[in-house]
């Protein structure tokens, strides 16, 4: 389990954090989403132990992560920018990896390095960006880490190798109740392995929910109504968040229990009725604020 | 694997050793070459050659003078490279490690790995040394003792631990590569430097400042690898404190990493503090050097000139920016500005009261004087004063030195040496007193001949029974024991200062050529014009008239194995060896000005085998 209370950081004259709070519950997968600047690097950096808060509390298990090498022991973590010792091998690496990681699991390491068909023996240096990637993918999946923290980890790999990256990961939740924080800019592969979603904004949380709890409590309606005054009164009593006309068609998105907005529609006996839950993404895009185009793309 | 309750992590260190053994081998190999080898090549006489070991041993051999500085600053920017990038500093400190086995460990490698290339040496030279050709003249081979080896190990840890303490501080103040590693460099020189930069300002503006041997006795001692430069090695208990210093620059460093904003990768510097104190340092630098060269040429506004261009380059080194002129940087700047402008006031207006301070005759022990007129002991030597009423005397005159120096310098306030009217004459005055606390003041002055003419407290000094026993030091000079040069010069009417002379060397009167008797004649005529001088008469139109400069080179034996003793001031005294290198005379060296209240000398000269120009010298003074 990792808990984040009233966590604060602040770069000189910047405030990157502002008295955040984040829970993920052992064997799930969590989703950090934020626009760029955010604070997702530097959230994640204090989850690894990285960065020093000036304020709160980040725990794993109810230890504080920072300096505390038991945690960073059962600690796995992908940066968004890899670092390897200069011209070491991948086969190199995993030997410096085996000598710290007390759970090190060598007969894991090389299946996985056979698995991506990775050279052992080829510098690391000189792989591609993806490549490289999935190098630390192996190393760090290798220490069969309880908490892992990946930022950004498909960036870069092929639609195979991404597939092939979450088999592992939901396989090691499904197995060993591993935790994963995970942030992406892909949302869609997100929508479909995450257990909860974190949105972060401006430094602080916006929304953090289970995924299937923030998708059924948004909807997009498409409805067309005998009369405004039915319009009127189908909507009343309802969060109406967004609202726009296009001819006799009303484009909303509501808030709320699904079952609460169909009931309070048909009851005004509508000639047009049509109801879709939100993708993460447009979930995303609405709650960061989008303009008035992007929203448009939501309802269109 | 990792040790918990341990500092030291075994797989990093060993990770590190197989990373960065390139760089220990790069340096073992230019030692080998320089030392082992060195002395295998010079094996064609038979023996490994001497010097070479000495100069290995006393670390004045290129390897040492190199390796000592470029070993343990490369190996501190190659440990701590991982803390000058953003990925690399992320993904160390995310390891298994604490922020304090991190440290520790990557500070041991460095270290032994900087240490190695000397270890390897010294056991190179334990075995090697039972070959070494010892020289004849060398009847104490102390460089082929085992002892003597490994007290160059020690000492070359000494060195190398400082270095390095020095080189992995700047690795955790700073947050570039290239910074690291000019700020290692920096940073092992900058007390000296300081030191210097502060001398040179007491130098400047404080009259009657002398270095003499500050240098020496202060600032080669702030750094052991200056010190060692030296040649007399380090002591034990130097050793001692070089070590203590090293382990506390080191913890600093330690509870710095520890504090360190690991966020501030790729700046120039991460902490704040750090980058306002090198800032600063590089702008007084800028200043103080521009301001110390061009100041005659351009007056006060080379020191500002300085500061301009010393505030841009630090301001865009620290702040890794071209925008240099933000509030920030400007309010730097302006405090960069007040305090060098403290610092040069509290010289300028000798705020610390250096040049009114005349220590109390009461307080004094003794006092070495010297001066190019008045010299007391007619040797040419410092002499020590240590009766208390002639320390009274040179206190009271020296008083008088510094009170009227508004009435003779013209410049008073730039150069100590001061600015005199080209038509009066000066006259050097240093004088050295030992207090009675074990303090040490020492000034030097140049002043107005007037000045020491007017002089009674001088007059009274120089007719006293202790300057009487001072120019006892002729006595052991006789036509025997004593080479004599001469050395005539006259000036012309030009009060510029054209001057003729004569130079009668040691082929004009080679030993044994010239008339025993003759020699005889012009030593105590010598003596006896010595003893009876007058004080007034030391001055008696001094400023352009011909004088015979006289030279004696008096040889005494010596006892081969006693040791060697000089007098303060080696020009004046020297050793001849014989082929064992063991010393056979002592040479005394004693140059007088003969001026015409020399009547006995001169007319001694008269009856002597002199060349016509030197004849016709004496006969000029003689006529005046």
């Amino acid at each position: 389990m990792i808990n984040v209370k009233g966590l604060c950081k602040k770069f000189d004259d910047f405030q990157a954090l502002n008295n955040l709070d984040l829970n993920v519950q052992q064997g799930s997968i969590y989703g950090l989403i934020g626009v760029n600047g955010s604070g997702k690097t530097t959230l994640i950096r204090h989850l690894t132990g990285i960065l020093k808060s000036d304020c709160g509390t980040v725990q794993m298990d109810g230890q504080d992560v920072y300096d505390n090498i038991d945690i960073k022991q059962r600690l796995g973590y992908i940066p968004d920018e890899l670092f390897f010792f200069g011209s070491y091998t991948l086969k190199a690496m995993g030997a410096f990896y085996k000598g710290l990681y007390a759970n090190w699991d060598q007969d894991r390491f090389e299946a996985m390095v056979d698995d991506f068909g990775l050279p052992a023996r080829g510098k690391l240096s000189r792989f591609s960006k993806g490549m490289q990637k999935q190098a630390q993918f192996i190393l760090t999946m290798s220490c069969r880490p309880d908490f892992l923290i990946l930022d950004e980890p498909i960036d870069g790999l092929d639609p195979i190798v991404r597939k092939k990256v979450w088999k592992y990961v939901v396989d090691d939740v499904a197995e060993r109740q591993m935790t994963v924080l995970v942030s992406s800019h892909n949302l869609k592969e997100m929508e479909g392995i995450c257990d909860a979603i974190g949105i972060l904004s401006g430094g602080e949380m916006k929304i953090e929910r289970d995924l299937d709890e923030l998708k059924s409590d948004i909807h997009k309606v498409q409805a067309a109504f005998h009369s405004a005054e039915d319009a009127e009164r189908a909507f009343k009593g309802l969060n109406v968040v967004h609202r726009e006309k296009n001819g006799s068609v009303e484009h909303l998105i509501i808030r709320g229990p699904r079952e609460d907005v169909e009931q309070a529609v048909y009851a005004a006996d509508p000639i047009i009725f049509d109801m879709l839950p939100l993708s993460l993404e447009e979930v995303f895009i609405f709650e960061m604020g989008g303009e008035n185009d992007d929203i448009q793309s939501i309802l269109a | 694997m990792t040790s918990r309750a341990s500092l030291l992590n075994f797989t990093l260190i060993k990770e590190n050793f197989k990373r960065f053994w390139p760089i220990m081998a790069g340096g073992l190999a230019f030692w080998l070459i320089c030392g082992p080898i060195a002395l295998m090549i010079s094996r064609s006489n038979g023996g490994y050659d001497y010097s070479v070991m000495k100069s290995v041993l006393t670390h004045l051999n290129p390897a040492p003078i190199m390796l000592n500085i470029l070993l343990p600053v490369a190996l501190a920017v190659a440990c701590f490279s991982y803390l000058q990038k953003s990925n690399s500093a992320g993904v160390m400190h995310a390891m298994p490690f604490s922020r304090a086995s991190l440290f520790v460990s990557n500070y041991v490698s460095g270290l032994v790995l900087a240490i190695l290339p000397a270890a390897v040496i010294t056991v190179f030279l334990l075995l090697m040394r039972g070959g070494v050709e010892i020289p004849t003249w060398d009847w104490s081979p102390t460089y082929v003792t085992g002892t003597r080896i490994l007290r160059f190990l020690l000492e070359e840890f000494t060195v190398v631990s400082f270095v390095y303490s020095i080189a992995v501080f700047a690795a955790v103040i700073s947050g570039l590569g290239v910074i690291h590693a000019l700020t290692a460099v920096a940073l092992n020189f900058i007390c000296p430097a300081v030191f210097l930069l502060m001398m040179g300002y007491m130098d400047i503006y404080e009259y009657g400042f002398t270095a003499g041997s500050l240098f020496e006795e202060f600032a080669m001692r702030m750094n052991p690898y200056m010190q060692i430069l030296g040649g007399d090695g380090l002591s034990f208990t130097e050793v001692i404190v070089y070590l203590i210093v090293a382990a506390v620059i080191a913890l600093l460093a330690f509870l710095l990493y520890r504090a360190r904003y690991l966020e501030k990768a790729g700046e120039s510097y991460v902490f704040r503090a750090a980058k306002y104190i090198i800032g600063f340092l590089m702008v007084l630098f800028a200043s103080s050097l521009t301001g110390f060269i061009f100041h005659s040429e351009i007056g006060p506004a080379a020191y500002i000139l300085g500061f301009v261009v010393g505030y841009i380059v630090s301001m865009m080194i620290i702040n890794k920016s071209t925008k240099i002129f933000t509030k920030d940087c400007l309010l730097s700047g302006l405090i960069y500005a007040l305090v060098i402008a403290a610092i040069v006031c509290v010289f300028r207006f000798d705020a610390i009261g250096y040049q009114k301070r005349v220590p109390d005759a009461s307080r004094v022990e003794s006092v070495e004087f010297w001066s190019s007129t008045v010299d007391l002991g007619m040797d040419g030597k410092y002499d020590t004063i240590e009766d208390p009423v002639n320390i009274e005397h040179v206190t009271n005159f020296h008083r008088e030195i510094v009170s009227d120096k508004k009435n003779y310098l013209r410049d008073n306030y730039y150069f100590g040496s001061g600015d005199f009217d080209s038509h009066d004459a000066t006259a050097g005055v240093t004088l050295r007193y030992a207090l009675k606390n074990g303090r040490r003041v020492e000034r030097t002055y140049t002043i107005p001949m007037s000045l020491l003419r007017k002089s009674e407290d001088m007059k009274a000094v120089w007719n006293s029974a202790e300057n009487n026993g001072l120019l006892q030091s002729l006595d052991p000079f006789s036509a025997g024991n004593t080479e004599i040069t001469l050395e005539g010069y006259t000036f012309d009417d030009n009060f510029n200062g054209a001057t003729t002379w004569q130079n009668y060397d040691t082929d004009n009167l080679p030993m044994g050529t010239a008339r025993l008797e003759e020699k005889q004649l012009l030593i105590e005529a010598l003596k006896k014009d010595v003893r009876n001088i007058e004080y007034d008469s030391l001055f008696a139109d001094y400023d352009y008239e011909p004088y015979i400069n006289i030279s004696l080179d008096c040889r005494i034996p010596v006892d081969p194995h006693e040791p060697e003793e000089y007098i303060d001031g080696a020009a004046w005294n020297y050793y001849d060896y014989n082929d064992k290198g063991e010393p056979i005379y002592n040479h005394i060296v004693l140059n007088i000005n003969a001026r015409k209240n020399y009547v006995n000398t001169m007319n001694a000269l008269l009856q002597m085998d002199i060349s016509g120009d030197l004849r016709t010298c004496v006969e000029t003074i003689l006529a005046r």
